[in-house]
This record gives C-alpha cells, sequence and structure tokens, in this order.
C-alpha cells in the first residue's frame, strides 16, 4: 500500500511558459519520490466536482513539476493559484512509460512535453542515450533543451510541424523505440511511421475523467489485444499504451 | 450501540455506504483510505454476462455535478465471484453485492449465485438509465416490481435492498410495493435522467451526451423523494445523491433515511467517506446520542 493523498501542497511557482500553458512547482515529497514519468496527478479545483488530471513534468528531491493548459473553469482556477496557496492532490496515478537500457527517441507536442521532459530527466540520470523532439505553436519559456526544436512559426529551431521534419529526424536518430506525447493526429502519425520500420512505441493518452482510479469506467476505451478487443481504463491502465494496442477513432 | 445500523439482517457498524460504480469491486481505493472505517461498500452494479458499456464519450461534468453514460460495462458475475470476492473478504470489507439484469430471469440467476456463494446483502439495481434492455424499465410500476423481489425471494436469503430512481410516476406506490414484495431496504436514489449539450462553434449542429445526473445538484430531488416514500414505507431508506458532508448526512437522516451512500462525493474527495464516518461518530459523541435512531428522532 502507498499512502496517495489527498495531500494538501505547497505552491512554490506557477509561471505561464506559453500561451495558456502554465508550470506549477509544488512541495510534496510522496509525490516527488513515487512518480515516474508519463504518470499523473490529480487536482481539486475548488468547488468542481471532478478533479482535474494533469501529467508530472520532473521531481527534485522534494518537489515536483505539473505543466498544463488552461481549457476551462478548472484549469483557469489553478492559472490563477499563487506562490505560498496550497493544491489538494492526490497521485501519483497510472502507469508511466517503461524504462529500459535502449536507445530513446521522446517526442513531445505542445502542452504534451510534459511527460516527455520528466523521461528525458529519468534517462539522463540512468545514462540511457535518447533524442527528444519538442514540437510548439511558437517558442517555449523553459529551461529544457531538446535535440530538435520544431516551432509552426519558426521562432525557434526548425520551422513547420513534426511531419514535416519526422522522417529525417528518424533517420538520424535510429532509436529503438519511441515515447510521444501530444495530439491524437500527431501520435498516431508517428505510431504508424514506427510501427512500418519495426521500431517499439509508446503512446501517452490523454481523456476526460471522472476519478481518476480506475473505478468509474468514464475514461474506458477499446485496445487491441493481439486478435482480441479489451476495455482499458485510460487512467488506470494507461495513460501509457503501446502505440499498436490503440485504435485511432 | 453508537452508529450502528441494521438493514435486513445486515449489521452495519456505521451508516456510511459508498454507492455501487464510484467505488470499484473491492480494495481499489486503499491507498486513499482506510476500507475498514465504513459502513459497506457497494460492488459496481454486475450482470449475469460481462458487458462492455457505452461507447465514448461517458461524462461531462456539468455545474456542481456529472453526467455519465457507462452502461453498466462489468466483469460478470462469475468473474466477480472468482477474482473480486476473495480480496473482499481477505480485508474484512462489508460489502452488498449491486446487481442488475436485463430480464427477470437472469436478476434471479444472479441472486442465486449469490446465494450459493453465502453472499450477506444485494442490492437490486432497477433504476440505471444507461442501459436499453432491463434495470429502469423493472423499477417502473409497482407489479413489474412485485414480481421481480417476489422471484429474487425465492433463491435469495441474505438481505434484499432495492435501489429506486426518480424516473418513476408514483415513488410512494413504489416503496409500498417493495415492502408488500418482501424487500429488506429501499435505496434512493439513483442517477437522474439528463443530457448535456455543447453547441458546435460554427452554430451548425450540436454535440451531446445523455445519461445520468449526480453530484451535489441532485440533493434537493433526492431529498423530496426519500420524504415522500417515509410517508409510505416502514423498511430501512438507505438515502443518498449528492451527499458531501456532514450537513448533508442530517438532511437526509432529518427526511427519513435511516443510512446514507456516497456516491460522486468520491471523485471529488476520494477518503470522503472515512471522513464522513469520523466527523458523524464526533457528532455523536459530543452532542450525546446513543444511536442513529436517537439522533434521527431528534432531527425528525
Amino acid at each position: 500500500m502507498q499512502n496517495k493523498g489527498p495531500f494538501f501542497l505547497k505552491i512554490l511557482e506557477n509561471i505561464e511558459i506559453s500561451d495558456k500553458i502554465y508550470k506549477m512547482v509544488l512541495e510534496g515529497g510522496s509525490i516527488a519520490h513515487n512518480s515516474s514519468p508519463g504518470q499523473f496527478v490529480s487536482v481539486k479545483c475548488a468547488d468542481l466536482t471532478l478533479r482535474r488530471p494533469l501529467s508530472i513534468a520532473g521531481v527534485t528531491e522534494n518537489t515536483f513539476d505539473l505543466i498544463y493548459k488552461i481549457k476551462g473553469t478548472g484549469t483557469e482556477y489553478l492559472a490563477a493559484l499563487k506562490p505560498g496557496d496550497t493544491a489538494d492532490v492526490i497521485g501519483p496515478l497510472g502507469n508511466g512509460f517503461s524504462i529500459e537500457n535502449k536507445n530513446y527517441l521522446l517526442i513531445g507536442c505542445g502542452v504534451g512535453i510534459a511527460p516527455i521532459i520528466f523521461m528525458g530527466n529519468i534517462l539522463e540520470q540512468k545514462k540511457i542515450p535518447y533524442k527528444s523532439i519538442g514540437c510548439f505553436k511558437s517558442k517555449y519559456k523553459t529551461d529544457n533543451e531538446y535535440t530538435y526544436c520544431i516551432t509552426e512559426d519558426g521562432s525557434s529551431g526548425l520551422k513547420g510541424r513534426l511531419n514535416d521534419h519526422f522522417e529525417y529526424i528518424l533517420s538520424q536518430a535510429k532509436p529503438d523505440i519511441i515515447c510521444i506525447c501530444g495530439p491524437n493526429p500527431a501520435m498516431q502519425y508517428v505510431t504508424e511511421i514506427a510501427l512500418k520500420k519495426n521500431i517499439d512505441i509508446e503512446v501517452a493518452l490523454e481523456g476526460d475523467m471522472a476519478c481518476g482510479t480506475g473505478v468509474c469506467m468514464g475514461c474506458a476505451i477499446k485496445i487491441k489485444k493481439g486478435d482480441k478487443l479489451e476495455s482499458a481504463k485510460i487512467c488506470k491502465d494507461g495513460p501509457v499504451f503501446k502505440g499498436e494496442e490503440i485504435i485511432w477513432g | 450501540m453508537g452508529m450502528k445500523v441494521k438493514i435486513g439482517s445486515l449489521i452495519l457498524q456505521n451508516p456510511i455506504i459508498t454507492a455501487s460504480g464510484t467505488f470499484g469491486y473491492n480494495t481499489e481505493y486503499k491507498d486513499f483510505m482506510d476500507l475498514t472505517k465504513i459502513g459497506a461498500l457497494i460492488t459496481k452494479g454486475i450482470t449475469l454476462h460481462p458487458r462492455q458499456g457505452n461507447p465514448q464519450p461517458r461524462i461531462k461534468e456539468v455545474p456542481n455535478g456529472m453526467i455519465n453514460s457507462i452502461g453498466l460495462e462489468n466483469v460478470g458475475i462469475h468473474k466477480f465471484v472468482e477474482e473480486k470476492l476473495p480480496v473482499l473478504k481477505e480485508n474484512n470489507i462489508t460489502f452488498i453485492v449491486n446487481i442488475a439484469g436485463e430480464s427477470l430471469e437472469e436478476y434471479k440467476q444472479i441472486a442465486k449465485i449469490c446465494e450459493n456463494n453465502q453472499l450477506n446483502a444485494i442490492e437490486l439495481n432497477l433504476s440505471c438509465p444507461n442501459v436499453e434492455k432491463g434495470c429502469l424499465e423493472f423499477g417502473k410500476d409497482e407489479e413489474t416490481i412485485c414480481r421481480l423481489i417476489c422471484s429474487v425471494r425465492e433463491v435469495f436469503t441474505g438481505t434484499l435492498i432495492v435501489k429506486l430512481g426518480t424516473n418513476v410516476s408514483f415513488p410512494e406506490k413504489i416503496a409500498w410495493a417493495v415492502q408488500k414484495a418482501g424487500g429488506d431496504a429501499i435505496s434512493a436514489i439513483n442517477t437522474v435522467k439528463a443530457m448535456n449539450i455543447n453547441i458546435n462553434s460554427d452554430y451548425k449542429g450540436y454535440k451531446f451526451i445523455k445519461g445520468g445526473l449526480s453530484g451535489k445538484c441532485i440533493k434537493p430531488i433526492a431529498l423530496n423523494f426519500i420524504y415522500e416514500i417515509r410517508q409510505h414505507t416502514d423498511l430501512p431508506i438507505i438515502g443518498m445523491g449528492g451527499i458531501n458532508n456532514l450537513n448533508d448526512i442530517l438532511e437526509f437522516i432529518a427526511v427519513g433515511a435511516d443510512a446514507i451512500q456516497i456516491g460522486t462525493g468520491t471523485f471529488t474527495q476520494p477518503d470522503i467517506s472515512e471522513k464522513l464516518a469520523d466527523e458523524l461518530n464526533d457528532f455523536m459523541e459530543t452532542r450525546g446520542y446513543n444511536s442513529i435512531k436517537e439522533l434521527a428522532d431528534s432531527l425528525r
């Protein structure tokens, strides 16, 4: 048994790092110690009925980072919180990316960069080789550097979108495994190429959740297990799945 | 006596019960709270055969609540008995199995399996609004309810709780029917039929979800329902619908509930049932109530 909260945690930082995308740093040793890249926490937002699931973007000894995008009332509430305020957090939840001694290519698009930053840090610590791609609309105000940065407006790194540069980067990076988090069309595009080229692929999905703990079945999807279809909960069985399991709608 | 309540032959250490569909099958919430602190756990609704449930989208948050359209996705009674039941027993959790059928015969078959496995209590789901066949259609009129309860009674000797919803014309007649047919208790209310609309940004067409509404917004509906059926039955009533704090519990007891269930509240605060059991205990001790009955008598 692991205590997953609720924890009442002090916010140390909460800043806008790109248009409507925020980074929040919270104090919280338990979550920092027990998290792995791809896992998430769920945060209570004022009087709203449902918590908001947010991806963990990195940890230190006693703190952890979240990166989130303002999408509605819940995330608007979070964005207005100030350093010194308290957040009601449960986690870590779900299952993260597999970590093996292989050559990795990490891809994060937009707010999907959160688990990719965390994964890069962990691979770095474990001295596992990797390259990374960060895809954004425009320049990002973070400390993180990616092997390849792609921006739609060309304000940083390569100009264009992921599919303008992906096949070239793939030929350079020659990964054994790809980990990606981003919009479904980008993840579908990369998955199809990876499977064709026999490269392992893991995708981190997003979904509307009520409980975040696997009981409500609100986020359940069908996944492929060999020839069979099985039900899987994004919150509990994921959010990371093998690319070949996903049925892209 | 303290907080103990008796529902049929089932004795609960306190009146706080976790509602079906919001607490899993057994120990899903063990990382968030002490599961032995609650009065009872009601399992996810179980059908005779495994069910796939409805396609996405299945949930939508609305002001002060949420709509769900899960469609009773569950592992089925056989897998429940094989895999989920041993864990409930190992962990000493008092539990009630929520069962749902597509036909009268199915309810009976599941109840028989529960009897054969010496399960103490079942809750008949006669009110799920999210499935095409069964459930709600059995809970709509008193004659069907009577027939269903009578035939389940033939095969099941344990505590029989009947879960009702508001999607009925005469709640008081239904409540009376449950008592007449041999039900041990009524739990109410299930989610309320509802719909959410999202108009497309170009104002051409819309997206929607139809399902069951739950959360704080249905509390006034639930209180009224329980108030009305209380006048027509002596059976214990397990009240639910938007309970989030101690005062909510007192309101349900005031209108006639003997125990309560926490549903959507667990999604907001995963340890809420443990916290409320503690708060109710402290409240009763401080105020000098020796039993839930004493508290109820004072409130009513």
